[in-house]
């Protein structure tokens, strides 16, 4: 190892002396530093993986957990965890958990707003937890209701979609694999291993049990909290800038019209994971509502696909009366307009989103105190 | 006149140890946000297949 050349002392202040060696040291390489180089990565390495905890992740540094707006999965991850811990003091007694994909999330747009339409329809106040994902499938429905309502039942309003339905199971292990969501559970576990999959193995320590949603948000995880600020959520936010691409709107109704052929049964892997998870919700005090979305008339402008939806609505209908649940069919208290769906699936105008949160509140004022319907 | 040869005062030693530990410090951090970046681009390459339709 070579040191730079110590610059001759004479008519150098002692400040100036410091400061040089300071500059010499930190740019020196050196077996100290190394050690120390290790250490620190040590140190801080063991301060992620025991610091990074579901308490710590519901307290104030939670905020920094999502990436941006519209990192959902972060979102609910971080409410799912709220929910689960004991209510804090002053809490509203009702709770509504809104458990979709982000059709129902664009249906709804707001947690606080729906919280005020539910509250001013039933008399109550009224906590709603929103947990909304993209492409949210019956095992992601299984692990968010599971931790959401460990502390407290309330009203369970699942959101249903034919689409969802045609999810093959392989498919669905595939998307439980990539570990979008920052939470385990026993639920979501026995609905893979109904699907002939193993879930992934459990150690207890949260960033080894929930690894892939860690790294994917650690950097900036860590970025946001260095720097002080927090995303903010914005939770009808799934759709690229406006205008929609017609290319994008048309790739939509090509998928969700294929979808419509493949109607499902009492044994689709879908419908047999949702039966389980309402069971298991019931078990635990809840009242379940089983929500069908509206979808654009446009999307619908062929009368065999309106044959087809007529028939899927008569048998989800079905569904709900078998397993005891409320349910609710939005567009029959509300239709938007084709214009408030700029992809044919999500709505974006406000004034029809306040009107599908009036729909709901209705909706959920309606359910018996059982859960199940008269 | 040839100027006098004045001898290089010998490093002064705890701000060059100072110095020492801020370069650790830094590259220990570094080291962690390297790591994290290499591992989360690995993850996050994959999801983004499945965002959206």
């Amino acid at each position: 190892m070579t040191r730079a050349p110590i610059k001759p002392t004479a008519g150098r202040s002692p400040l100036a002396l410091d400061l040089a060696a300071l500059w010499q040291g930190f740019v020196t390489p050196s077996p100290f530093a190394f050690c120390g180089m290790m250490a620190i990565f040590v140190a801080v390495a063991v301060a992620i993986f025991a610091g990074l905890t579901p308490q710590r992740i519901s307290g104030p540094l939670g905020v920094y957990l999502p990436r941006s707006a519209r990192d959902h999965e972060a979102f609910a991850t971080r409410e799912a965890i709220r929910l689960s811990l004991p209510p804090a003091a002053g809490e509203p007694e009702q709770r509504v958990y809104v458990i979709s994909d982000s059709v129902l999330a664009h249906a709804f747009a707001s947690d606080t707003r729906l919280a005020a339409a539910i509250a001013a329809a039933s008399g109550r106040p009224t906590r709603v937890g929103f947990l909304a994902t993209p492409l949210q499938g019956p095992i992601d429905q299984a692990a968010l209701a599971d931790v959401a309502t460990r502390s407290r039942p309330g009203v369970v309003v699942l959101g249903l979609a034919f689409d969802e339905f045609a999810v093959v199971p392989s498919h669905l292990l595939e998307l439980d694999h990539l570990g979008r969501l920052g939470v385990r559970s026993d639920w979501a576990d026995a609905d893979i291993r109904s699907l002939g999959g193993t879930p992934r193995p459990l150690t207890g320590n949260y960033v080894i049990d929930n690894r892939n949603f860690v790294l994917r948000n650690l950097r900036v995880t860590l970025g946001r909290a260095a720097l002080g600020r927090p995303a903010l959520r914005r939770i009808d936010d799934y759709l690229p800038p406006p205008p929609v691409d017609p290319a994008y709107a048309g790739k939509v109704r090509a998928v969700m019209l294929s979808r419509l052929r493949t109607l499902p049964t009492a044994d689709t892997a879908g419908v047999v994971i949702l039966t389980d998870t309402v069971h298991r919700l019931q078990a635990r005090g809840n009242r379940v509502m089983l929500v069908e979305a509206p979808l654009s008339a446009r999307l619908l402008d062929d009368p065999a696909d309106q044959r087809r939806y007529a028939t899927y609505l008569t048998w989800s209908a079905a569904l709900s009366r078998s397993l005891g649940t409320g349910y609710c069919r939005l567009a029959d208290h509300y239709a938007p307009p084709p214009s408030a769906f700029p992809d044919l699936i999500h709505i974006v105008d406000p004034a029809a989103q306040a009107q599908l949160r009036q729909a709901l509140a209705t909706c959920i004022t309606a359910l018996p105190p059982t859960g199940r319907p008269a | 006149m040839i100027p006098p040869v004045v001898a290089a005062e010998p490093i002064r030693r705890w701000p060059w140890r100072v110095g020492q530990i801020c370069q650790a410090l830094i590259m220990g951090v570094l080291l962690v946000a390297a790591v994290i970046g290499l591992l989360g681009l690995a993850d996050g390459a994959a999801i983004f297949v499945y965002q959206g339709y």
